[in-house]
């Protein structure tokens, strides 16, 4: 075959699979997520994401608020002669650090684990994604010492509930609440979307959200950060001039 | 968005407004009714609801600076500060700050900055509530005459000690003549305590001056405030430099409540007996110390943590 023929092949093969996926798309669904952009200001305490979807009569829906995948460095606490203390480091590698998942039923009901384990969905697909190594040797307690942390500050929640209630045109509306915890960095964060019919994926989607700091917020982390001086005397001037007004208005009450 | 709640940009974390502002209230009571600066106290209570301890540490320090300046300039216009004395004081405590500041710094990349803050306010904690407890539970007890004066008047090894150091100077405010060496080393080692647990010092620095430098009451509050003040000053600022861990949001809240308690807490102490008052702190301090050492001998709640936490 001529390398003239293997390109109209290629472009062929490319027409008919996006024919396929436009007529997948039939069953078209149109997925919001609000806020798009979550702002870190002064009374910030974590966020709602409303999640609203019309999709076809599906079994079942799955979705993953999910942060990038970066290497990250812990302390590993021992026991040394009876008292806690940092005994060594832990490497972990390929954890997304923040993993918010909810689901219209029981994972284990959606789909079959090697499916779940393709997709990156569930606990136990974290298991086998994220890796570990130490400078002491391992224990093999890792992954679970680790979702202990990431749940502590609930970065990592895999209980989030979906609800699909019947529509009138015999579709479903889909409507669901991740809650972001207060500790979530700032950042850019993906929403994947998953609609399973009798245990395979029919759809899929994604989305993106960001966490911003604004305000007050950002101009004293900023600051805290590029111009660590200008910071520190900000701090002592405010504390110096504070402090004396305070005890200013107090002498001038008591009088 | 809640209204109640404060974002504290440098500890990352979301804090009750009232929580914040009614632990610097109690704080602030306790330090007016006790006339302690109540940053061995305040340190571990934001430890305790979740504040990193090297933020909790330095964000306490800026807010002994608004706390103690006030009382400083107070004790200045009406003549209590022993500057000479204040001076010495303060260049051992920015000595001893910026070595603490660099201490914590060293701690932190190897990870165990957190353990040995709390470890020194395991020890310290325990030398000053034991010592408290004797102290007002010995005074509650009528005593013969003539064991306190023979006591009063027997020389201590500390001032045999000093006597023998050289550059011997007098103190004309505080009416004492020792070497400048003792201020100095005093200086530096509450610096260090002041960067390592994010106190003023007051509670070591007021003793000391008292039992072992001997200087008349009036003047002492006045030096210590006026030490402390300059301490914290050096302390903020080399941690927000180096560790970048002052909470400016965190310090201003705690303020709030501190020096409004500090006014109540003053009121009330002059209804009740010292003693009374001091067996009481006694208490508390103890408890704390319980605390911090619990959480240093129980399994904790996660086995890892993100590096600049405990």
């Amino acid at each position: 075959m001529t390398p003239g023929y293997r390109i109209a092949w290629f472009c062929l093969l490319a027409w008919i699979s996006s024919a396929a996926v436009a007529s997948a798309g039939d069953d078209s669904f149109s997925f919001k997520v609000a806020p798009e952009r979550v702002q870190i200001g002064t009374f910030y305490h974590g966020s709602e994401l409303e999640i609203t979807a019309q999709i076809p009569q599906y079994d079942a829906a799955v979705i993953i608020l999910k942060g990038t995948e970066d290497k990250v460095i812990l302390n590993r606490k021992g026991k040394v002669a009876s008292i806690w203390l940092n005994v060594g480091k832990l490497t972990v590698y390929d954890a997304p650090h923040v993993y918010i998942l909810a689901a219209s039923c029981r994972l284990a009901n959606i789909a079959s684990a090697e499916t779940l384990d393709r997709l990156g969905i569930g606990r136990e697909s974290l298991r086998k994604q994220i890796k570990f190594t130490s400078d002491k040797p391992l224990s093999g307690n890792e992954f679970d010492e680790f979702l202990d942390l990431k749940s502590s500050n609930g970065v990592y929640d895999t209980t989030g509930q979906i609800d699909l209630l019947a529509s009138s045109d015999g579709g479903q509306n889909l409507s669901a609440q991740l809650s972001i915890p207060p500790a979530t960095p700032p950042g850019n964060y993906k929403i994947l979307f998953y609609l399973f019919n009798q245990g395979e994926l029919v759809r899929q989607d994604t989305a993106q959200i960001s966490l911003e700091r604004t305000g007050l917020v950002r101009m004293l982390t900023d600051l805290s950060s590029q111009s660590a001086a200008a910071y520190g005397l900000l701090a002592i001037l405010v504390a110096l001039v504070a402090g004396i007004m305070v005890g200013v208005i107090f002498s001038s009450l008591s009088r | 968005m809640s209204y109640f709640y404060v974002y504290l940009p440098i500890a990352g974390a979301s804090v009750h407004i009232f929580l914040l502002l009614g632990l610097g209230l109690i704080v602030g009571f306790l330090s007016g009714l006790f006339g302690v600066g109540g940053g061995f106290l305040l340190t571990p209570l934001l430890m305790m609801i979740g504040i990193p301890p090297t933020v909790a540490a330095a964000s306490d320090a800026n807010q002994i600076v608004a706390a103690s300046s006030s009382g400083m300039f107070a004790h200045w216009r009406l003549g209590n500060v022993d500057l000479k004395m204040g001076v010495i004081l303060v260049i051992g405590g920015i000595i001893g700050g910026t070595t603490g500041v660099q201490i914590i710094r060293v701690l932190k990349a190897a990870g165990n900055a957190d353990f040995v803050t709390k470890v020194t306010y395991v020890i310290m904690l325990s030398i000053i509530g034991i010592y408290m407890l004797q102290e007002s539970l010995r005074n509650l007890k009528p005593r013969p005459l003539h064991d306190s004066i023979a006591k009063r008047d027997s020389k201590s090894w500390f001032a045999r000690c000093s006597e023998s150091l050289p550059l011997a100077t007098h103190f004309e405010k505080s009416g004492i003549t020792i070497s400048i060496f003792i201020p100095l080393i005093l200086g530096v080692l509450v610096g260090i305590l002041s960067a390592v647990m994010g106190v003023g010092g007051g509670f070591i620095m007021v003793p000391v001056m008292v039992y072992m430098l001997r200087m008349p009451m009036h003047v002492v509050v006045g030096t210590s405030l006026f030490q402390v003040l300059c301490t914290c000053i050096n302390v903020t600022f080399m941690q927000a430099y180096y560790n970048h861990t002052v909470d400016f949001i965190l310090a201003l809240f705690l303020l709030v409540g501190s020096t409004a308690g500090a006014q109540i807490g003053a009121k009330i102490s002059n209804r009740l007996k010292a003693d009374h008052l001091k067996v009481i702190l006694a208490v508390i301090v103890l408890l704390v110390m319980l605390k911090i050492a619990l959480e240093l001998l129980l399994p904790p709640g996660t086995l890892l943590s993100y590096q600049g936490e405990s």
